[in-house]
């Protein structure tokens, strides 16, 4: 027997528009790669905090490990820069996911910790 | 909408619809609860199923504007109680609020079927969370990651609306509001 949705079954199927609108979206998302460009080597990491910047550290050219605890109005955060990539290692935020970014190595790359607005942008000159 | 419909949308008691609003809610924030326990391979920061958002989908295309906002105010309120708290709160209402806005917009043009909208949903769910963090952040960098997050928000968005268009057909018609059709009330369970 048949479903008689009056309300819902235009909405139901598959129309032509979708497929339009759909682009327009995928297109849209990698807009920000026009804007935010890849930029050369003599990388370095700016963390900041609250929008301030705290630290500045070179990391092209960097080699061993060394590990960094920042301290924000928040919460602390451990940062870990391993040869030339720098990465966020301990948190005590609820999500953790400045710690689940992973290693952060070309400029562009950002590392976020929202609950402790800390953020570490990898830049190049 | 046919007569039938009409009266019972007529009929239908205050009750009944908070009801129906509430059983919504708590569905919701069961299915926004699971979702925590599955573990998922981490892709960006921010990017999930978003199970909870099929309650959204559904409410959106059976109920009316405010009943569907109502139920989605308040799961994100809820969630935040059980797990999150004020950042991931004020996270996921930017979120919440501006993919309902853009849905509702898109349904009532009439012009979309629940693919496009629910996929212009899940878009608009991370376009404006990521918008949150760079403006809290103070920097567009963040949307580095809308290549990434955009692209989840529209699969994620298009496998709900599957689902949602999968359930619809199969949901007994007494549980739904207007609409519902003529079987159920034949049969006098309405």
């Amino acid at each position: 027997m048949k479903t008689t949705m009056n309300t819902t079954m235009k909405t139901m199927k598959w129309k032509r528009n979708d497929g339009f609108l759909i682009a327009i979206l995928l297109l849209l998302s990698f807009t920000p790669l026009l804007f935010l460009g890849k930029a050369p080597a003599s990388t370095y990491a700016v963390v900041t905090v609250a929008g301030k910047e705290v630290r500045r550290i070179p990391l092209a050219g960097h080699h061993g490990v060394e590990e960094i605890p920042i301290e924000t109005p928040d919460g602390t955060n451990t940062i870990r820069v391993e040869d030339e990539t720098i990465s966020v290692t301990e948190a005590d935020c609820p999500d953790k996911i400045c710690v689940k970014t992973g290693k952060a190595r070309n400029a562009g790359d950002v590392i976020a910790c929202v609950p402790h607005k800390l953020l570490i942008e990898v830049k190049a000159p | 909408m046919n007569t039938i419909g009409k009266n019972r949308m007529q009929r239908e008691s205050a009750t009944r619809r908070l009801v129906r609003a509430a059983l919504l809610v708590a569905l919701s924030l069961s299915l926004f609860l699971l979702e925590g326990l599955i573990p998922l391979p981490f892709l960006a920061p921010g990017a999930k199923l978003g199970i909870a958002n099929l309650v959204t989908l559904i409410a959106i295309l059976t109920m009316p504007a405010r009943t569907a906002a109502l139920i989605v105010l308040t799961r994100i309120a809820l969630a935040s109680f059980f797990g999150g708290g004020p950042t991931v709160f004020l996270y996921s209402l930017a979120g919440g609020t501006v993919s309902l806005l853009g849905m509702l917009a898109l349904k009532k043009t009439r012009a979309f079927s629940l693919f496009a909208i629910s996929a212009a949903g899940g878009f608009l769910h991370n376009a404006a969370q990521l918008a949150v963090g760079a403006a809290a952040a103070s920097t567009p960098a963040l949307f580095s990651y809308l290549p990434i997050l955009g692209p989840c928000g529209i699969l994620t968005g298009l496998l709900l609306a599957v689902c949602a268009s999968r359930i619809l057909a199969r949901l007994p018609h007494a549980l739904l509001p207007m609409g519902a059709g003529d079987r159920a009330k034949q049969k006098g369970i309405a």
